[in-house]
């Protein structure tokens, strides 16, 4: 496809076999392409690009053409600075400036690293035609004439030219005087940051990973510096060896270009992480955002670091469960126990989530509720409950309030009926002795609730437990 | 800019001053001429005596022993003092009962359900090095009293030397005084009965009973505030 310099001095060029290449020069170093490092190539290029000017045209990969009229800065800086960044990103590029799109291009083949060109007729005519056009038939005709030159083709009549040329041949005269105005094909800037790799070796184990994560995250955070952007959401995906694949998104809750924040993010997901199967490649991509600007509200609490604050709980999650940390709601229904948990990610958003309104004012002790509630065996009396036994509470029943009934969903299988005590209670459990307000209940699924004396009950909670151990 | 200003001042003036100062500001002034070490920052919490004694110290861990309707009212009083006020509450036991609790407290509280000690420790341990809470409560109410012994007093220690550079405050709720070194101690030991399930939630607020403890160099020492048992 493409030979180098000295491949070419060996007698190599295009369109050869890579046997008859090596016949050639024995010792050849073939280089098979790699789409996805290309990819992230001209994706790094562009994004240089579009730090010069929103107007950019890309026709092949590789190459692009920013449109830098109406820039205030200086355009040679511009472009010396964009070859350093493209340097950084171990990318060697040569850049040409010069009035019209088509010379700057050639002003960029010609260009060691940077070529500048303001009077774009007497480059143009210095050019040999080879560099202006790659046609071998319109060369070899014109090579015919003894026209090898661009100053030597300009002073044939353009409409002769295009008679016996056709327009190629016009199209090459043109390219001879300096080329025309044209406008680019403007090329959408993307908002997503993204890059691909595939592992030569599978990998087991964290640390490859991680070191593999962090110079994906490093190139890409570089091309995003270059766009003025801030990383907002991450996603992440490990393609597996049995072609499955592990997908997981992530959200900072600041956006932020540092890249620890950003690595402990995923390292924090795979430390807790657990495949069947090894990693064989990996894909990173990251969601790009305008840094916000916001006035600082003096009398909203904020997080004082909101990313370490986010990293904190993805390892409090980690190490509890997802399910296990953060904000109580108010429950959807009045059955006991029904809880409703809230995304701590609240917490550092623009406009956190609203206190409810409280119904009625509370009454009572808040109540100390045992989760799983385990088995009681209450005896009673009269229908009033005596006595009680269980694992925590165990004694004789001194007092009780109840009993308090609620059923509900009636219209489905989920239908309960619920019957609940206060109950207050002198204890005697072994050595133990003390007085505790407890609360019982029990739940039956049947239209009708069970007899007490039958009943499967449960020791809800306590309301407090007093004592002592003799 | 700041050599124009320099001037030489004799103590005489300076003195003159502070006096000056010192009629028309008062304790303002007074603190702040203080030669003793300044007062950490505290968050009140709506309980005269304690707020007396200085409030829950910010940077220090305190301890509230006695009942569970105890301690809950305490933790209750402290959320809604500052409702806005970002709250963690590591729920040893998984005790909490979201529906017993007014709504204000709970939407600026951090729910962390324990199923162990050992996870509550852990987990306030993270938020304890993370700093973003301004209080952070330890809820041991409920736990078994095998796995309380097995608490370590390194545990406290740690807490001790994590809560020094950090803005926020540590809560212990226990059933009986189990952190070591803990510098101010809150005892609680109101009698509750059945009628305390129908009064009130600000009644049974005010009928807290409560000492407060402080630990100097030496053992606790009960604060000079009027006190009922």
């Amino acid at each position: 496809m493409e030979v180098s310099e000295q491949a070419f001095q060996q007698g190599i060029c295009t369109g050869m076999s890579p046997a008859q290449a090596l016949a050639r020069c024995p010792e050849l170093k073939i280089l098979h392409a790699c789409p996805d490092s290309e990819q992230n190539t001209q994706e790094a290029l562009l994004q240089v690009a579009w730090k010069l000017s929103p107007k950019v045209e890309s026709p092949h990969p590789g190459l692009c053409t920013a449109d830098l009229h109406g820039s205030r800065q200086n355009p040679q800086k511009m472009l010396l600075e964009a070859l350093q960044t493209l340097e950084s990103l171990h990318l060697r590029a040569r850049a040409g400036l010069a009035p019209v799109p088509d010379l700057s291009l050639l002003a960029a083949h010609q260009a060691r690293p940077l070529l500048c060109v303001e009077n774009g007729a007497a480059f143009a005519a210095s050019l040999p035609l080879s560099a202006l056009t790659q046609d071998p038939t319109l060369l070899g005709t014109l090579a015919r004439w003894g026209i090898s030159t661009a100053d030597a083709l300009l002073k044939l009549p353009r409409q002769e030219v295009l008679e016996r040329l056709g327009s190629s041949g016009i199209a090459l005269w043109e390219a001879a005087r300096g080329g025309g105005k044209r406008p680019l094909r403007w090329m959408q800037e993307p908002v997503v940051f993204e890059e691909t790799l595939a592992f030569e070796q599978e990998i087991e184990i964290l640390e490859p990973l991680l070191f593999v994560l962090n110079r994906l995250l490093e190139s890409l955070l570089r091309r995003m510096r270059c766009t003025s952007r801030l990383t907002a959401g991450l996603e992440l995906e490990l393609a597996l060896e049995n072609r499955s694949s592990h997908r997981r998104a992530f959200t900072v809750p600041t956006p932020t270009l540092d890249p620890a924040v950003l690595l402990g993010i995923l390292e924090t997901h795979l430390e807790q992480l657990h495949l069947e199967h090894r990693a064989v490649g990996v894909r990173l991509r990251l969601e790009a955002a305008d840094e916000k600007t916001c006035a600082l509200d003096l009398f909203e609490p904020v997080l004082r670091n909101p990313n370490r604050f986010g990293e904190t709980l993805a390892r409090l999650c980690a190490l509890l469960g997802e399910d296990r940390v953060g904000i109580p709601l108010p429950r959807s229904c009045h059955f006991a126990d029904s809880i409703r948990l809230g995304a701590a990610s609240a917490f550092y958003k623009e406009k956190p989530i609203p206190a409810a309104r409280q119904a009625q004012p509370l009454r009572g002790l808040p109540l100390h509720r045992l989760r799983p509630a385990p088995p009681a065996r209450v005896d009673f009396t009269h229908f009033k409950p005596v006595h009680i036994a269980s694992q925590a509470v165990s004694g004789t029943i001194l007092a009780s309030r109840g009993p308090y009934r609620l059923s509900g969903n009636w219209w489905d299988s989920t239908s309960r009926n619920m019957e609940e005590w206060d109950i207050f209670v002198r204890l005697h459990q072994g050595i133990r002795r003390g007085m505790a307000l407890a609360r019982i209940g029990t739940q039956s699924t049947s239209g009708q609730g069970d007899a007490p004396n039958t009943a499967e009950w449960r020791l809800e909670g306590f309301y407090t437990a007093s004592g002592e151990v003799l | 800019m700041q050599a124009a200003f320099k001037t030489k001042v004799s103590a005489v003036e300076l003195a003159a001053l502070r006096a000056q100062l010192s009629d028309r500001f008062g304790a303002a002034v007074a603190g702040a001429t203080a030669s003793a070490r300044a007062a950490a920052p505290a968050l009140t919490t709506g309980i005269p005596f304690w707020d007396a004694a200085g409030g829950l110290q910010q940077g220090q861990l305190t301890e509230a022993c006695g009942g569970a309707a105890d301690g809950a009212l305490l933790l209750e009083c402290i959320l809604t003092q500052s409702p806005n006020r970002i709250s963690a509450l590591v729920d040893a036991a998984d005790s909490l009962e979201p529906a017993d609790w007014p709504a204000c407290c709970m939407a600026r509280l951090l729910w962390v359900r324990c199923k162990a000690v050992k996870q509550a420790l852990h987990a306030t341990d993270l938020l304890l090095r993370d700093g973003n809470c301004q209080m952070l409560a330890l809820n041991l109410q409920g736990v078994p009293e095998r796995q309380l012994g097995e608490i370590s007093g390194s545990i406290w220690h740690r807490f001790h030397k994590l809560l020094k550079h950090r803005p926020s405050a540590l809560l212990v709720l226990s059933p009986r005084p189990l952190v070591e070194g803990a510098r101010t101690r809150v005892a609680s030991a109101t009698r509750w009965d059945l009628d305390s399930l129908d009064t009130p939630r600000s009644t049974l607020r005010e009928n807290l009973s409560v000492r407060v403890f402080k630990r100097g160099a030496g053992p606790y020492v009960h604060t000079n505030n009027p006190a009922s048992f």
